[in-house]
Formats: C-alpha cells, structure tokens, sequence
C-alpha cells in the first residue's frame, strides 16, 4: 500500500516550499474600483462611443418628447413667456368641431385601408410564393410603387384623379361606360380616393413581408399535411394561416397605426377639403401649429399629438392583450 | 447591366421542396392550369398597377400638355416633346432641387450611420452595466408616434436653447435630427449581437483597443447591415416631405419633394410631369441594382436568408 | 516562456455560484499542462482568467513571477488559440497572422519574417491570400495556432482547439501540436474534455470538477494512482469498474473496490487476486480484443479481454482480479485510500 497527498506531486511540494515566502506577499484581494481603474478598464471609450447617440437623441428625441407634454399645458407665443394653462388646450381641442369630423375620418380612412390593404397583399404572397420561376420579379414590381418617393405618387395620381372627362381614371373607366367620376371634388369619393392612392403605394411592402414568412414556413409541415390527406385549401387553412398568426397580427398593428397617423394624403390631394371631408387628425394637428387660419396653436397641436398617442397607445394595448393567446405558437 | 434577381431566386426555390403545392400537385393538368393562369393574371395584375403608373409617367414626361390634357393614354399622337425634360431641368430648376437632394440624404445618411454605430458598437460589443437603462429608453423612443416630437422640434430649430441664431433654413436641422433614430441603432446592436464574441476576444488578446476594434474588426464585417441601413436612409431622406417643408422656407434650399407641390399651379403640365419623372430616377434606378438589400431588409427586420 | 501560478484563485458569480474555487497549482516553465474535466467543470473560465478574459474574484495569477490580475490581456505577453479558432472573416490569413504584431508596431520586416516562419511550420504557405471561408476546417485551426506562435508569447493558450475536427483530423493534429510546443518550448495550457487528449498530451494533467481541482499529476500518476473515484472513472476508457468492496470480496463496509478493464481475467481466481461470477450481457470485437460487458449484481463492468477468450453473450463466467490492481476507497468522500488491495 502507498499514499499519495492527492493534490501535489514531489515537484509541486518542492515549489511551494520555494515560493511559500512570495506568497505571503503576493496580495489576494482585488483592487478597489476607482476613477483611473473605471479608465483604464474602458469606461471612457465606452462613453465616448456613446456620446453621439446620447447627444442627438437627447436633443432631438427625449428632450422634444418632453417639451410636448410641458407646451401641451402650456400657452406657447414665441415672443412672451409661455403661460401654464392646465388642460384647457385638451378642453379646447376637444370641443373644436373640426375634432370630431378629423377623428371620424381618421377612423374611416383607417377601416378603409384595412378592407383594401390588408387581405389584398395577403392574397398575392401566397400565389406569389408559389411561383418557381422569376418570382423576384413579382416582388420588384409589387415594390416598386413603395420606392416612388410618396409626394410624387400622390400628385401623379392626383392627375388620375382629373374629374373631367379626359382625366386618365375617366377616360379608361369610359371604355367600359361608367363614370365620370368626380373623385377628389365630393365628399362621398374624396376619402376613398386617398385610400386607393395610400393602398397602391403601401401594399408592396406588406406584400413582400408576407413573402418572407409564407417561405419560412417548414416545408415539412406541408409534406405532413399531404400525407395525412389534405387538399390546397385545407393546407391553407390549416397550415399557412396558423404558421402566418403573428405576421398577420403585427402587420394588422401596424398598419392601423400608420393609417391613423395619415397626413401627406390629405393634405396634398384636397388640404382636408372639399368640406373637410378628408381632414385627419394629423392635418388637423399641422393646421393648429403651422396652417394659415388658425396657426401657432402649439398648445392645441401638443394637446392633440398627445391624445392621439395615448390613444394609439391604449389601443395597441388592448390589441396585444386581446389577440395574445391567438398569437402564440 | 441590371438584372432581376429571379434567376437567383429560382435556384434557392427548392424544385422538390413542397410549398402549398407538392410536386405530385403540379403533374396534375387541373392544378397546373388553374394555378397558372392564377400566376399569370397576378402578373398581368402587378404589371398594370405597379408599373402602369409610372411608364404613364414615363410617356407622359415626353408628351406635349395638350396631348396629355385631352389624350391621356394616346401615345404620342403628335410626336414627342424631349423640351419637356429639358425645360423641367433648366427653367423649373429641377436639376437644382435635385441636388439639394443628394446633399441632404448624403449629410442625413451619415448621421445616421455614425450615431447608429458608435451606439450600437457601445451597446453590443463594449456592453457596459448600464446598457439595459440605455436600451430601455431607446425602445421607448420606438413605441413614441413622430407627431409627437413634431412641434417641440420645430420650436427648438427657430428657438435653441442653448444658441441665440435660429437654424431655420439650414441642412444642420435635417442632417443632426434625421440621426435620431432608434429603429437604426436596434438593427445594428442586434446585428452586432451576432458577431461572433470569440473573435473580439482575439482582438483583445491580440492587443486591440476599443477603437481599434471598431475600425479594424467591426466595422469590416458590418458591410451587409451597414448596406441595408443605408439603403433604407437614403431612400427614407428622399422621400421626406413634412419636416423639410417646416424648416426649409429658402426655396433655394429645399429638395425636390417640397418643391414639387409648390410649383404644381405656376408650371405646365408636360414639364412638370417631366420634373417628377427625374426626381423619380434616383429611387428607381437605386431600387433596380440594389433589390437585394431592400427586400431582405423589408422582410421584418432582416430575416430572410439570402 | 514563462511559469503560471495560481494562488487561491476563485470566479464567483453575483449568483454565487463558484465556478473557479481556490484553485491552487503552478505550471513549470516549458511545460505542457493539461486542464480536462466534464463541461462545467471551470477548465475554460480557468483559462480565460489567465488571459485576462475573466476578472479573478479571490486569489493572484501569476505569469513569470508578475501578478497580472489588474493587468489588460494585450499586456500579459500570452496567446490564445480558440475552440471556433475566431478569425478575423474579413482579412486574408497573413493578415491574421500579421494583425497582434501589426498592433504592437513591429517592423514590417519583422512581421514578414514571422509570419513566413509560421506559415511555413504550418504548412499554410500556398493560403497565404486567401481569406478563412475559403479554407477547410482544419487549415482554419493551423491559421489559429499560427496567430499564436508569431506572438512568440511566454504561455500558449488552447481552449479546445481540436474538438471541432473530425476524429482523424484530430489524431493526426494532436501530435503536430504536440511537436510544435516541444520545439518552441513554450509554456502551455491546454483545456479539454478529453480524457485521451489529455493522456496522450500532457506533461502532466490536471482534473477538475464543479470547479474544484481533484488531482493534478503526471498521466501514468493520475492513471495508476487516482486520488479519488472521480479521477479513477474518469481517465482511461473505457473506464475503472467501481463495486463496493464486499461484493468482490475485498474491503469492508462503506468501502469501494476499483478495478480496471484489462485488470480482470477470465477464470477462477489463484493466489493474490479475488474472484467473482458475473453475467456477460454484450460482447464487442475490437480486432486486437474484445470489450466485455459484464452485470454483477446491479453493477455494470467492463473487461478487455484477449481475442482468445472463449466468452459469449448471456453466460456466466468466473472472472479474477489481482489484488495490487485494486484501488479502494472510501464510499463516503470517495477519496482513494489505498492503491493495491493486499
């Protein structure tokens, strides 16, 4: 029988013996956290890479952000000092009876664009992402009208829009003898027509994020599918539709969102009009603080910005809540 | 020369992958027919809405105002009128708007570049302790509508706290704001996430600074990211409308897409077609060569694979 | 070339789990140590903390007598090889090679002069353009090892470096690395989960577990006189049968009987040596031998028995094992209390 201190060999026992008096001096606690030390490890560099963000966001994000909140109870004229008003900018904007003629369009532009923008794209992705050959092509061309630069769509179409009878729109609607149409000059068409226009400039991003899901479902999904007897449409219903959930429910958020927050279309197409039939939220917004009639309004502007926020913000909320156990898995 | 990228993408469609449609499907004449003649439609569909409008523009850009005015969809009937193009250049200036243009996606572009990744650089890569506050915030400023920050930002262009000189009229109250973006930081961090550690760590030991490593290492193997950034920067400057219209009052200064609607009633219709026409270019030719990145870039943050 | 010394030295994390703890031992200068151990065990973290990777929460390494806690790794003069070989994707594999002395301002003759040497010990002079996604995994390892070696540090660094090789790719690797570190007689340290790696590598192995060391030697010591029964199962495959004692007839209560592989015979047992029967479940041909697996009771064993051996599956046998093979320990702290039961 033998023993052997499991620990160090002959050699270790002869080292420590050597090195046992630079051990009682070498120190065994870690040095204290200071100023030089904080340099020294990078914490100044790491700042330094950091002061452009915070110096831009700070200025030009977080800052503004506040000062909305401060001018929306504030009564803000550049030349004197801003007067603080409590919520009467809110009480002010909401009993505007321009208020509820932009909250309705809003909603109706909205709604619109979702019947129209919504199961369109949806539409088009799945037999697009069924295509073998040149389906990029299919996407450049569903894309291209998100590229043009939206002020340009927006008058282009507003030459479409002509309401004589050689207006392009007319003139193709007269080959098959309907219209003409007044499009942008009655309150029945007007808003609808900016929802066409928004929908031909919007749907070709939507289209393309649909694409990409539609190919990221596991092909093998459909292989099982097969298998076990189903034909294209219960695939559809039964695969796609559930493995697309959480696209389909944040693509539906968003856009709900943008539509509310809808401004260049009203605003170049009819300034609002005819007869503030196309006035949004936003353009009533850009009225408030910029528009000629009323104009350097920032308290209601703010006040307004605000509640459109809040609402968008309590909105999404409910929206999350409520879709939450549809959107898991 | 440009090219589709449909080639590619047909290689990448797996032929015996199984979509929605087997391949067992596709041998059958029913489905063949009826999916086809579907995809052949959505074509002739995508062909007349997509591109129907702009070679409308196109057409239009080079025929004369009265034949657009009484013959919208005739084709030339009386010939071509190039002086469209040429007057939209000269007389209307649009070559000068499109030039202010350029000069500010090109000064917005790089404020966005340089503070989207030293932030991201510092988050991802340096990740001190308090990173998560920072992030924190950053998502907030996410989830707040522009609008918001729509009034106060104008008020603190012709007022800065700090300076007593309005920048109304200056690049300065495009270029530092468009940097603000917190879209473009998430990108980056989460693409920086990605990077390998372990070669940081070789960089560390192979006796890299911070800004070394930034420069030398990170920033090198940024380019897809960095592409996609930039490609969406440029083309979102491009079509900016309300805050130029706000801040720029100079008509000397100001880019095609405020421009445009100011001149719509003092210009004929030929000619200002002619000037849309061009200040469409830049977006389309642009979208033409670089597809790739735009598309990959649209497909919810950058998750399509190739 | 220098010599590495861990006093006490411990990793806490804010959860308090020690993945390092009171780590204490010293690395020779030249010497070729091995570090092995199940993942988890702080094998890994130890070695980050020498290259300044990991911050050391209790205790001193020291690198060539110079406590370096405090100190950035671009200044400890150490070199590190990584188990996914981090090379830099976007520069060619001089440039790689080139990049640390391109950092500490050598001459451009200098660097040339490295870089050729390293590549030409490598057998990487025909990469040199090329960038690491056009090469094969195991060209991509001979670019990490060659970053290493220009640096002409004191203490060579590996993390795994061959685990990400196919089996023939890493035999063959083995003994390049093997070589290399001999004629360069750098200090170094060299982490694996490999028990085969670690035998046939190191100057002298040290295993750990759950952080904490259980043995360090050299690997005829570790093999033939583990200090518990974790190093005993652990080093040589297949691996040391544990019993308890009286089941074999060795030992009392609360005692354990270890015994190796080619250790047990087949037959009844003479003088010197205790028998059992047991139950042969599989048989396995080798070519040059045939691994048993044996049921005793609700132990499994594994013997190596000669070719000849007449054993088949489902029979029992009588088998023997000499007593001086046998290893006892405590069933309790598992630690080994005696080496040869006779």
């Amino acid at each position: 029988m033998s023993t052997i201190d499991p620990v160090a060999s002959t050699a270790e026992k002869a080292q420590h013996a050597l090195m046992s008096k630079a051990q009682a001096e070498a120190p065994r606690v870690r040095a204290r956290r200071t100023p030089a030390s904080w340099v020294r490890d990078g914490g100044l560099s790491t700042l330094l890479f950091l002061l452009p963000m915070l110096l831009v966001f700070g200025a030009f994000s977080w800052y503004p952000i506040v000062r909305t909140v401060i001018m929306s109870l504030q009564h803000t004229n550049l030349v004197q000092p801003a007067t603080w008003v409590g919520f009467a900018n809110f009480s002010q904007v909401i009993h505007d009876p321009l208020f509820p003629t932009a909250v309705k369009n809003t909603a109706e532009f909205a709604l619109l664009a979702l019947v129209f923008g919504y199961p369109i794209p949806l539409l088009a992705a799945v037999v697009m992402s069924e295509v073998r050959k040149r389906r990029g092509l299919y996407s450049a061309l569903a894309y291209l009208p998100v590229v043009i630069p939206p002020v340009v769509a927006v008058l282009l179409w507003k030459t479409f829009y002509d309401a004589s009878p050689t207006g392009v729109f007319n003139t193709i609607l007269g080959w098959v003898g309907l219209g003409p149409y007044p499009w942008l000059q009655s309150q029945q068409t007007a808003l609808p027509s900016l929802v066409l226009e928004s929908t031909w400039a919007n749907a070709g991003g939507t289209v393309i994020i649909y694409l990409a899901a539609l190919t990221g479902v596991n092909h093998e999904l459909y292989e099982a599918a097969s298998v076990d007897g189903a034909g294209l449409w219960n695939k559809v219903w039964h695969v796609t539709l559930p493995q697309l959930r959480g696209v389909l429910l944040v693509t539906m958020i968003l856009q709900i969102i943008g539509t509310a927050q809808v401004f260049l279309e009203p605003y170049l197409f009819t300034s609002g009009g005819p007869a503030n039939a196309t006035l949004t939220v936003l353009l009533l917004i850009y009225n408030y603080a910029f528009g000629n009639s009323l104009g350097g309004d920032y308290g209601a502007a703010t006040a307004l910005s605000l509640m459109l926020a809040g609402f968008l913000a309590v909105f999404s909320l409910v929206y999350l809540r409520a879709t939450r156990s549809w959107s898991t898995g | 020369m440009i090219t589709f990228p449909f080639r590619r993408r047909a290689a990448t469609a797996d032929g015996n992958a199984q979509g929605l449609v087997s391949p067992a499907d596709w041998r059958r004449p029913r489905v063949r027919f009826g999916l086809g003649s579907t995809q052949t439609l959505l074509l002739v569909g995508l062909i007349v809405i997509g591109l129907g409008p702009i070679l409308w523009l196109a057409k239009s850009a080079i025929t004369p105002t009265q034949d657009t005015i009484t013959h919208p969809l005739a084709l030339f009937p009386h010939g071509v009128a190039w002086s469209n193009l040429s007057r939209a250049w000269n007389d209307v200036e649009v070559g000068h708007y499109f030039w202010n243009t350029v000069v500010i996606a090109i000064g917005s572009w790089l404020s966005q570049i340089i503070v989207a990744t030293s932030a991201g650089f510092a988050l991802s890569v340096l990740r001190p302790k308090y990173a998560k506050y920072i992030t924190a915030l950053l998502l907030t400023t996410l989830l707040v509508p522009a609008i918001v920050l729509l009034v106060p930002l104008y008020v603190e262009i012709v007022h800065p706290p700090l300076v007593r000189h309005s920048f109304i009229d200056s690049y300065w109250a495009i270029w530092l704001p468009a940097g603000a973006s917190a879209f473009n930081v998430v990108l980056i961090s989460r693409f920086f996430d990605n990077l390998p550690r372990e070669i940081f760590e070789a960089a560390r030991i192979d006796g890299c600074g911070p800004f070394r490593l930034f420069t030398s290492i990170v920033l090198p193997m940024s380019r897809p990211i960095l592409g996609v950034v930039s490609v969406f920067a440029l083309l979102a400057s491009w079509k900016d409308f309300l805050w130029p219209l706000l801040v720029l009052t100079d008509p000397n200064k100001q880019p095609l897409s405020v421009r445009l609607p100011t001149i719509e009633s003092q210009t004929e219709l030929g000619v200002f077609l002619a000037a849309m026409f061009i200040s469409c270019l830049v977006p389309i030719v642009g979208f033409l060569i670089f597809q790739r990145s735009f598309l990959r870039g649209s497909g919810l943050g950058g998750a399509i694979k190739g | 070339m220098a010599a590495i010394r861990f006093e006490g030295v411990s990793k806490v994390y804010s959860d308090g789990t020690r993945a390092v703890d009171s780590l204490e031992l010293t690395i020779g200068e030249g010497e070729f140590m091995v570090f092995v151990g199940p993942s988890g065990c702080g094998k890994t973290t130890a070695l980050r903390m020498v290259a300044g990777l990991e911050e050391v929460s209790e205790g001193a390494i020291l690198i060539g007598g110079r406590m370096v806690n405090d100190i950035s790794p671009k200044h400890r003069d150490v070199a590190m090889v990584f188990q996914n070989y981090a090379l830099y994707p976007h520069m060619t594999v001089a440039e790689n090679l080139a990049f640390g002395l391109k950092l500490r301002k050598l001459s451009r003759a200098e660097i040339d002069q490295r870089v050729r040497a390293a590549a030409a010990a490598l057998d990487l002079e025909d990469h040199l353009e090329r960038k690491p996604r056009a090469l094969s995994g195991g060209q991509r390892q001979r670019v990490a090892l060659g970053r290493a070696i220009v640096r002409e540090p004191a203490a060579f660094l590996m993390d795994e470096p061959l685990s990400n090789l196919d089996a023939a790719l890493r035999v063959k690797t083995r003994a390049e690395i093997l070589k290399l570190q001999k004629r360069l007689a750098t200090t170094t340290i060299y982490v694996t989960h490999d028990q085969v790696e670690a035998m046939t590598m190191g100057d002298r192995i040290a295993v750990m577990k759950k952080g904490v060391l259980q043995q360090i030697g050299t690997p005829e010591e570790l093999y033939t006189h583990p200090a518990n029964v974790f190093v005993a199962t652990f080093i040589g495959s297949p691996s040391m049968s544990v019993v308890p004692g009286p089941m074999i007839g060795v030992g009392g209560e609360g005692q354990l009987a270890g015994f190796r592989p080619e250790h047990i015979r087949l037959g009844a047992s003479a003088a010197g040596s205790v028998g059992f029967e047991a139950l042969i479940e599989v048989v396995e041909y080798l070519g040059d031998e045939r691994l048993v697996h044996l049921r005793l009771g609700e132990q499994a064993l594994v013997a190596k028995l000669p070719v000849s051996a007449a054993v088949q599956a489902g029979t029992r046998e009588s088998f023997a094992v000499a007593l001086e093979s046998i290893v006892l320990f405590d069933s309790a702290s598992g630690q080994a209390t005696a080496w040869g039961a006779a």
